[in-house]
């Protein structure tokens, strides 16, 4: 391969933000079609990728993406066709999952190109779309059967068959079939014809044709519409019965539709998204895999990392850590000072390994969340209801186990506001509410935990419904059902099994598998709640530590109650020597090496031991050099220090402590609770509290 | 019905045709040509000028084109009533000046029946 | 609308315990569970009625001393004296965990006498003619037994506006 690993990540990271940038312009159009500024940067981005990829030797790829350029480039000019932009944007959207698909084989090593009969076909069908773009008439509108019975519901809707015959002397009978459906369509709409649709629509008629419409006009209003066009020798409107409007839709229209798919080429969207069918179903169902963050794509050296892989890395570097301690240790018991010494040069890059990879670990929410606009695109569009999707505080950073681990359940929740929250435009204008449905999903971070929100303005959560059914299924009595509060409700919402219970979409609005969620949440440590109101919306709390539900923690013990101490924010520990405490004005230190660093004693600080106790001599022990950041330390003294091990973070829901102070807690093996410092607070809080001027170490 | 009559422009560079149209629409007695033009551009200023009730639109013309001149005129009003006057084998531009918003077109060459026939169902007038 | 003949017919089920020697009720519907009392975490620089934290079923729970909460320490009856003299009285062993606004919590109480079932009509207002050894804001009403009446806690509100705003400072920190 002649492409240097220099310039193959060089090519990679910029493909990648390309790719970024071609989504993100093909939301703004998405947003504002008028607007045809997304229009020329996606030029220029395919322009740019065109370059980039023959560059690479991918030059099918290159010619996949000429193709892009060359129809954007026309497209700049004449303004995307309002019935055609959706496939449009679908098919941007499938090709930047097919663009994936090959950045992604690359980065693996994978340089295989597309295949060129692929490309042909590509193109053909390309051609196709342009021409469709410019010269289909789509003017005939199938109704599907799921459609029929709102449009027969609606009592204004008069159904006609409409037979014409045109003048002999007609030549361009497409123009004329045109102006006579589009004369027709302002009125109402063609839902089907014979001969077929798609022959009609090319013309292709010998002299006379039927087409059945429907309109909110009568007969002769409709004939009058007839009378202004030329070239009509002959025509008749006829009523249509609403079970012939049915027979036609479910019979004829279904039996046209199905020739239809057979005999119709592929659209290119179908062409792409069908050659990478595995990918596609990677990002419209688990959205993100978080091997494949954007954050990595955006930096310009790039690689891919295995969360896992990450978390094995930060574990046996903890274990390093410690057999590092521990060896320091006896090389002092023994005094062994030149080896020790040679071992306490070896903190510097231990320390910056370490915070290396804790950043590595955070990544901000938006990572993920950006993937969202894309869900929401995709399950509106399948269920035909119009929903926008707002982010709020996508700069929160959080773990990335946590994010993968939360992100099944926020999809979760999307795709059931979506399918049951929202309603139709339909509906939602009955409501008088904006015919577009809203998803917000706002991040917040205080302190330990990171709240999400995700809240639809959709029907909410029928609870009288819910509590007649929990009535019904005999959960409660009619007595005490009458007695539930919404949060009985809520609770009981959540109970495995109540919402998969037959009927319960029209109940609750809510499909099954919210129980699922809060059972996640609440493994990671978190909380999850409801709160909902008719015809108004539902908010879904979720609440999650932001740290990593596992920590490697070192286990002490203060004045006889257990804490831990996480691992990361230990230097060094140490024996607890008296003659290297000094005094500097009222604060005490402790005498590392040359350096002074301030002396916090945990059971002080805790306020656990009454003050009788606290005078007398103070039989610590232990020195634990604990660390903030680089010049930021202290050193924590306590009694005893116990084993390391890893503990699963609890973190405190709500709080009647100094909640700074305590990271969380953890249930040990036999039950009991050991609470887990928050060793940056505590001295934060002691540097205040005492008034050190500076909160460094004196040198 | 008022006595006004309806005022027709027409946008032709053939001064042939347009000498055609204006003998067969004259003869009509109720409408009358307030202007002539020889291209898409003159069309749009006489258009301004007279805001005809009907305009007859040639496609291939030096200047400014059919299309562009129907395109620039509808933007003007869009109520406006643009009748394309084409050649055989236009097809393809036909169908582009509809969609544009042509309200309807007619063939060279052309019959004074289908003149009137124009006038008639896009005036909704009937001859007499 | 219930009319007041229907209310009278309504009972209610009181969980009636004790604290320092006097005797509480609350009602039972705000409660999930009764359990002995086990191992309560203390925590560090917290508000003095709060015991600590409890393992109650895999979540982490707080515990609130009652007697702290409601200040009874202070008010030690003769009664109780006379039990702790005589060995009989055993402090804080039970655990009520109640649902105050959606996040569980646990009183520790000393004793569970039992639960009654009670007519709602026999739970009435406090009235300045009864003498009470809790502040008033903690008060849910009155209730009449034959022997004497008992004092109706409000659960929701023994954790005061107060308390719960501060909170929601430390949170915003």
């Amino acid at each position: 391969m002649s492409i240097s690993k220099d310039d193959l990540k060089l090519f990679i990271s910029e493909a990648e933000d390309l790719v970024q940038k071609v989504e993100d312009e093909v939301f703004k159009l998405e947003n504002d079609p008028n607007n045809i500024k997304p229009v020329q940067e996606l030029y220029f981005a395919f322009h740019t990728l065109k370059g980039l990829t023959a560059m690479a030797n991918l030059n099918n790829v290159s010619k996949f993406c000429h193709h892009f350029e060359s129809f954007l480039d026309k497209t700049k000019e004449t303004k995307i066709d309002v019935d055609k932009r959706d496939d449009f944007i679908k098919l941007l959207f499938d090709s930047l999952d097919l663009l994936r698909s090959i950045l992604k084989n690359v980065k693996k090593g994978d340089f295989s190109d597309i295949d060129e009969n692929f490309l042909n076909s590509i193109k053909e069908s390309f051609e196709d779309f342009e021409m469709a773009s410019e010269a289909s008439l789509s003017l005939i509108n199938p109704i599907t059967p799921d459609k029929i019975k709102n449009i027969l519901d609606d009592k204004k809707n008069f159904f006609y068959k409409i037979y014409i015959r045109l003048q002999p002397t007609c030549v361009f009978k497409k123009v004329r079939l045109f102006i006579i459906f589009r004369a027709l369509n302002e009125f109402g709409q063609i839902f089907f014809s014979k001969p077929d649709p798609d022959i009609l629509e090319e013309g292709d008629v010998k002299i006379d044709f039927e087409i059945f419409y429907f309109s909110q006009k009568k007969e002769n209003e409709i004939t009058k519409v007839l009378d202004e066009i030329l070239e009509i020798e002959n025509k008749v409107v006829t009523s249509l019965k609403n079970d012939e409007v049915k027979n036609l839709v479910e019979i004829d229209i279904v039996n046209w539709s199905k020739r239809e798919k057979k005999k119709v080429k592929k659209t290119t969207a179908e062409q792409i998204s069908g050659r990478d069918q595995k990918l596609k179903r990677e990002t419209l169902a688990k959205i993100s895999t978080i091997e494949e963050t954007f954050e990595d794509e955006g930096k310009i050296t790039s690689v891919k990392v295995n969360i896992d892989v990450l978390e094995k890395l930060m574990n046996y570097f903890s274990e390093l850590v410690v057999n590092k301690n521990q060896i320091t240790q006896v090389l002092k018991n023994k005094g062994e000072l030149d080896l020790s010494r040679m071992f306490d040069e070896m903190d510097k890059p231990f320390l910056e390994i370490q915070e290396i990879i804790f950043d590595l670990k955070l990544v901000r929410v938006e990572s993920t969340f950006r993937r969202y606009r894309r869900l929401v695109r995709d399950v509106g569009q399948e269920v035909g209801k119009k929903v926008q999707l707002i982010l709020e505080g996508t700069n929160v950073e959080i773990d990335r186990k946590i994010l993968e681990e939360l992100n099944g359940s926020i999809i979760h929740l999307i795709r059931n506001a979506i399918y049951h929250g929202i309603e139709t435009a339909n509906e939602r204008k009955k409501q008088k509410k904006d015919e577009t449905g809203t998803i917000r999903i706002a991040t917040l971070r205080r302190a330990g935990m990171i709240f999400i929100e995700v809240e639809d303005d959709g029907r909410g959560i029928d609870y009288e419904n819910v509590r007649r059914k929990a009535i019904e299924k005999n959960i409660y009595s009619k007595e005490e059902g009458r007695d539930l509060t919404t949060e009985d409700l809520n609770r009981i919402i959540l109970m495995p099994g109540f919402s998969s219970l037959e009927g319960a979409d029209q109940i609750s609005g809510r499909g099954m598998g919210l129980a699922i969620v809060a059972d996640k949440i609440k493994e990671l440590g978190g909380s999850f709640s409801i709160q909902s109101e008719k015809d108004i919306g539902t908010i879904f709390k979720l609440m999650v530590p932001f740290t990593r539900a596992i920590i490697n923690a070192q286990l002490i013990r203060v004045s006889g109650d257990l804490f831990a101490i996480p691992t990361e924010n230990i230097k060094q520990i140490y024996l607890y020597d008296k003659a290297l405490v000094e005094n500097v004005g009222n604060a005490e230190y402790y005498k590392i090496n040359s350096d002074l660093i301030p002396i916090i004693y945990l059971n002080q600080y805790l306020k656990f031991d009454d003050e009788e106790k606290l005078q007398k001599e103070y039989k610590s022990k232990i020195a634990v050099w604990v660390k903030k950041d680089e010049n930021i330390s202290a050193i924590f003294v306590l009694d005893e220090i116990l084993q390391q091990m890893n503990v699963v973070v609890k973190p405190f829901k709500f709080s009647y402590s100094d909640l700074y102070n305590i990271l969380g807690s953890t249930i040990m093996s036999d039950g009991s609770i050991c609470l887990i410092l928050d060793v940056l607070s505590i001295i934060t809080s002691y540097m205040i509290e005492n008034k050190f001027s500076k909160l460094t170490t004196i040198q | 019905m008022t006595n006004e009559k309806k005022r027709i422009l027409i946008v032709d560079d053939a001064q042939f045709t347009r000498n055609i149209l204006k003998n067969i629409m004259n003869k009509t007695g109720y409408v009358e040509i307030v202007g002539e033009a020889a291209n898409g551009k003159e069309g749009i200023e006489l258009f301004k000028k007279l805001k005809p009730d009907m305009i007859t639109m040639d496609l291939v013309m030096p200047e400014k084109g059919g299309i562009e001149t129907i395109e620039e005129i509808l933007k003007i009003d869009p109520k406006a009533l643009i009748v394309v006057v084409s050649a055989l084998g236009q097809e393809a531009l036909v169908l582009e000046a509809a969609k544009k918003g042509a309200k309807d077109f007619i063939q060279k060459p052309f019959k004074t029946e289908q003149i009137l026939e124009v006038l008639e169902r896009i005036l909704k007038k009937k001859v007499e | 609308m219930i009319s007041e003949s229907e209310k009278s017919k309504q009972m209610v089920s009181v969980i009636l315990f004790e604290i320092e020697g006097e005797q509480f009720g609350i009602d039972l519907l705000t409660a999930r569970e009764i359990i002995p009392k086990g191992q309560i975490r203390r925590l560090p620089q917290t508000f003095e009625f709060v015991e600590g934290i409890f393992n109650y079923r895999g979540d982490i729970i707080y515990i609130i001393n009652l007697s702290k909460k409601l200040r009874l320490a202070e008010f030690k009856t003769l009664k109780k004296k006379e039990m702790e003299l005589s060995g009989e009285y055993e402090a804080n062993s039970y655990i009520i965990v109640v649902s105050i606004n959606n996040i569980d919590t646990g009183f520790l109480v000393d004793r569970i006498i039992n639960i009654s079932h009670v007519k709602a009509s026999s739970i009435i207002e406090l009235s300045p003619i009864f003498e009470t050894s809790v502040s008033i804001e903690y008060i849910k009403g009155i209730i009449k037994f034959e022997d004497r009446p008992r004092i109706m806690l409000d659960v929701e509100k023994v954790l005061t506006e107060a308390e719960q705003v501060q909170i929601q400072k430390e949170l915003n920190i």
